[in-house]
């Protein structure tokens, strides 16, 4: 069942390598020590924004890290999660707000968080919290934050070039004859912003691609990992509700970490602009998966 | 073997190893030794609740499980499940039978495995108390990494703030380290509160 899934996989993982070898072949032009000091930095900032990402991702949700004696239901799901993957426990943070939702955050198995909203344990019965608890076990399972983070870098990269080189170009907050000199220079970079253009563009589909056959691997790994794909079904269910629900300002609350989260809001018509698959896309593959179970295969 | 697993984003289940659970009634004569502690007589698997309904297949391997323990009537049985999604199978024999209470979980553990549902056990445990205190501990044996740990609560204490006695469950240990191969990384001790005879 899995098997097309892991092929689209593999794929959009070449794609992603691709997109890194786009990136950093232009500094082998101008001499190999370029190149391989491109090579050198870009791993180095990717390793960096994985390490530093947990912690934003929590300060950013305003999450704290809770014990065991703080919420001992939350905490004894999670126990018998990691007893039946045999990961270790992740450390378990709650966050204030009332949106319904849920991420992982942390680059492997021994350094993740899991974080789920107070909005969520208020809305979802036991079972469906218990599912959306594996939802994002599977998520550490499969290493998908550094995954995602990995495959989002160079779109990043080229984004942050762009608004400064289209600053240059349109002049902001310049005049006179440094606007003139900011304008040659902006020309002058024409090549390297259209190649960024590009580099930004393709990183960023590359990477919503990935991000949304991550989340699909998430539900049916989660799903066989409780033997309960109806429950998360209709986690999901309430979560998109709740999401559809709340105000704009809730909803701007929560886009530090909406690629994590375990359903997120929108993401235009097409889909290809959508970090998460959707909702009838999601039901479909966990009722295949409960159609399973049903009949014992 | 692991990471490409885990790139593409799917499980890898562990069959279970369930004949140590054999071992547990020699590593009890050496843990009443040891530390006082004598079997209870109550026993339960927990496993998961996996959906399908009454009719489904996870259902048909629970009636079997059912039939196959309601022959002897020295057993009193039952099933309760929590609102998360996990159930626990309970036996309760007389003291004494620890080897025939260890063969009934292996019996239930052993239904489910061949119904496809080794993967969905937690966990079986064994109920241990000592006389003169109220002192409870269970074993329990993680089917996925073959491998054993004490549970003890402490005692006395209110229901919601109850802790783990550390103590007990590190003499537990040194008493059955020669017996029983039990689970090296004490993170992965983790509480069953509602086992069977706490």
């Amino acid at each position: 069942m899995d098997r097309g899934l892991g092929w689209r996989m593999l794929a959009t993982v070449g794609l992603v390598a691709l997109v890194y070898a786009g990136a950093v072949l232009p500094a082998f032009l101008a001499g190999p020590v370029w190149g391989a000091a491109a090579v050198a930095a870009a791993l180095a900032v990717a390793v960096c924004s994985v390490r530093a990402a947990d912690r934003l991702a929590l300060y950013a949700m305003d999450a704290r890290l809770v014990t065991s004696q703080d919420e001992p239901e939350l905490h004894a799901v999670l126990d018998r999660l990691c007893m039946s993957s045999g990961l270790p426990k992740p450390r378990l943070a709650v966050s204030g707000q009332d949106l319904p939702n849920a991420f992982a955050a942390g680059s492997g198995p021994g350094s993740a968080v899991v974080c789920v909203t107070e909005g969520l344990r208020a809305r979802l019965d036991p079972a469906e919290v218990a599912a959306v608890l594996a939802h994002e076990t599977a998520h550490v399972a499969n290493r998908d934050v550094l995954v995602t983070a990995v495959a989002s870098f160079p779109g990043m990269c080229a984004g942050l070039f762009l608004r400064w080189w289209t600053g240059l170009l349109t002049g902001r907050g310049r005049r006179g004859a440094r606007r003139a000199a900011a304008l040659v220079s902006g020309a002058v970079l024409l090549p390297l912003g259209a190649a960024a253009t590009v580099l930004g563009v393709a990183g960023t589909l590359t990477g919503l691609a990935l991000s949304r056959h991550r989340e699909l691997c998430a539900d049916s790994t989660g799903a066989l990992l409780t033997g309960r794909p109806a429950d998360l079904a209709s986690a999901l269910g309430k979560v998109h509700a709740g999401m559809r629900d709340a105000s704009r300002g809730d909803r701007r609350a929560l886009r530090p970490v909406s690629a994590r989260c375990v359903a997120a809001a929108g993401g235009g018509a097409l889909g290809l602009l959508s970090s998460h698959p959707t909702l009838e896309r999601r039901t479909e593959r966990l009722a295949a998966l409960s159609f399973r179970f049903e009949s014992g295969g | 073997m692991r990471i490409p697993a885990g790139l593409r984003g799917r499980p890898a289940p562990a069959p279970p190893d369930l004949d140590r659970l054999f071992g547990v009634p020699s590593a009890a004569a050496a843990l009443a030794a040891a530390t006082g502690l004598v079997p209870s007589g109550e026993a339960g698997v927990c496993h998961r609740l996996v959906e399908g309904g009454p009719f489904g297949a996870f259902g048909r391997a629970q009636r079997d499980v059912a039939g196959l323990l309601a022959g002897d009537g020295a057993r009193a049985t039952g099933l309760t499940a929590d609102p998360h999604g996990w159930g626990w199978v309970r036996v309760t024999r007389p003291p004494d039978e620890l080897d025939r209470l260890v063969a009934d979980l292996h019996v239930v553990c052993a239904t489910l495995t061949a119904a496809g549902y080794g993967g969905y056990l937690l966990c079986s445990a064994v109920a241990f108390r000592r006389d003169g205190d109220r002192q409870r501990c269970v074993l329990v044996h993680t089917p996925g990494r073959g491998t054993f740990y004490p549970f003890a609560p402490r005692p006395s204490g209110e229901p919601g703030t109850v802790r783990r006695n550390n103590t007990v469950e590190t003499r537990v240990r040194e008493a059955l380290e020669g017996e029983l191969p039990i689970e090296p990384d004490r993170a992965r001790w983790f509480p069953v509160w509602d086992a069977p005879g706490l």
